[in-house]
């Protein structure tokens, strides 16, 4: 078998940003590992295929635009559609998730009452701590989008955990972002 | 920061660290073997773009000879369409046998002459023509490739009933391309695409099938 060079620059990408693609990706799902890893796969497999037009300047902005469509396609589709069966078990042991902490528990129920987009929205700018305009071109919308989008995610987020027992308070959501490559 | 920030940032899987090796190589298999797919869907993508066109130059053609039915044109009927279908019997590029080496996955008896293996995966043998620089095994176009069927896809599709070693299979010509399906002995399906340039008949793309292989190191593809 031949590994070409596309398959090097690929498998370099994986190793170095896979987990922190699992973690947003896991944010994005709720908390569900599952769903997570799925939707890491399926973002990483588009990858490949279109691995020669992105460019390697903006291949973390394709990462996270592919992992948010993957989360959109999910919610159209549903997972059922994925899963097939197989006459053999595969060899590999599946690790269990780790047991989710009440914060964490908390935090990801109030994400999961969110719509998907504005539950991506608001993961990209306070989690990735990505722009507005870099949020907005993950999720192919304009950045007033982005604002609003994340301001009434932010508000429903506060009152979800308020109530769940985990005050936080008002902060603009228009102070600067620092942008990181994740 | 805002505390929505510190709080996301307190929780949640850890971003260090690297992924285990086989997780890595899951990644790659399931991205070469999407890459496959989106070819086949290239090559009916073209095809059916190609039969479109056919369909419109056919009504094309019964138009202007209707239209033009007073005047005197009827030489224009048989025009068209048939040229295109008949493309490839004229110069069709001979099998010698191949005294080479062997690719994994696939081994072959004969191969065009003035064509040699190029590179080979799992799922695919790939044949260039001598002077050919593209060894991508990721690239079809141009090239004699023999590819495992996905495990997703049953039956034999459509196209000319033949028979390849004793079983049957199917020929059908899409875009020029020159497309055979059957089962080898060994239970994989196997799917030849033999490219415009060699002009082959169903002949002699099921004389080409006789002589390939499937081996031990390869494996059906997916979707």
């Amino acid at each position: 078998m031949v590994s070409t060079e596309r398959d090097e620059e690929y498998r370099t990408y994986v190793v170095a940003r896979r987990a922190s693609l699992v973690r947003t990706a896991t944010f994005l799902a709720c908390g569900d590992h599952h769903v997570a890893e799925d939707l890491v796969q399926t973002a990483l497999m588009r990858m490949y295929v279109a691995w020669p037009r992105v460019r390697k300047d903006t291949v973390d902005a394709y990462a996270r635009k592919a992992l948010v469509n993957a989360l959109i396609d999910t919610r159209r589709r549903g997972f059922a559609r994925h899963e097939y069966s197989r006459a053999d078990l595969p060899d590999v042991v599946a690790l269990e998730p780790p047991v989710p902490t009440d914060t964490e528990h908390a935090v990801f129920a109030a994400l999961a009452a969110l719509p998907a987009r504005m539950r991506a929205a608001v993961i990209l700018r306070h989690l990735s701590e990505l722009s507005v305009a870099q949020t907005a071109e993950a999720l192919g919308c304009s950045e007033g989008t982005v604002k609003s989008q994340t301001s009434r995610a932010l508000d429903q987020l506060r009152d979800s955990l308020t109530a769940a027992g985990l005050p936080i308070g008002a902060r603009s959501i228009d102070e600067p972002a620092t942008a990181r490559t994740s | 920061m805002s505390d929505i920030t510190e709080l996301f940032q307190a929780i949640g899987p850890d971003d260090a660290g690297d992924p285990a090796a086989a997780t890595v190589a899951g990644d790659l298999t399931r991205g070469r073997t999407a890459l496959v797919r989106a070819h086949r869907r290239a090559v009916v993508r073209r095809s059916m773009f190609a039969t479109g066109s056919l369909v419109v130059a056919a009504a094309v053609a019964v138009t202007a000879t209707q239209v033009g039915g007073g005047s005197k044109a009827p030489a224009a009927v048989h025009h068209g369409p048939v040229q295109i279908v008949q493309h490839h019997h004229a110069s069709a590029v001979r099998l010698v046998d191949w005294t080479g080496q062997q690719l994994a996955g696939f081994t072959v008896d004969q191969v065009p002459a003035g064509w040699h293996l190029s590179t080979s995966t799992q799922f695919a043998l790939l044949i260039t023509a001598d002077g050919s620089t593209d060894n991508d095994p990721d690239a079809f176009v141009g090239k004699l490739a023999v590819l495992t069927s996905s495990v997703d896809e049953h039956g034999l599709g459509n196209g000319d009933p033949v028979t390849v070693n004793g079983v049957p299979g199917r020929v059908d010509v899409q875009d020029g391309t020159v497309l055979l399906r059957y089962n080898d002995p060994n239970g994989f399906g196997v799917d030849i695409q033999a490219p415009p340039a060699l002009h082959w008949t169903d002949a002699q793309i099921v004389a080409f099938a006789e002589g390939v292989h499937v081996t031990g190191n390869a494996v059906h593809s997916h979707g």
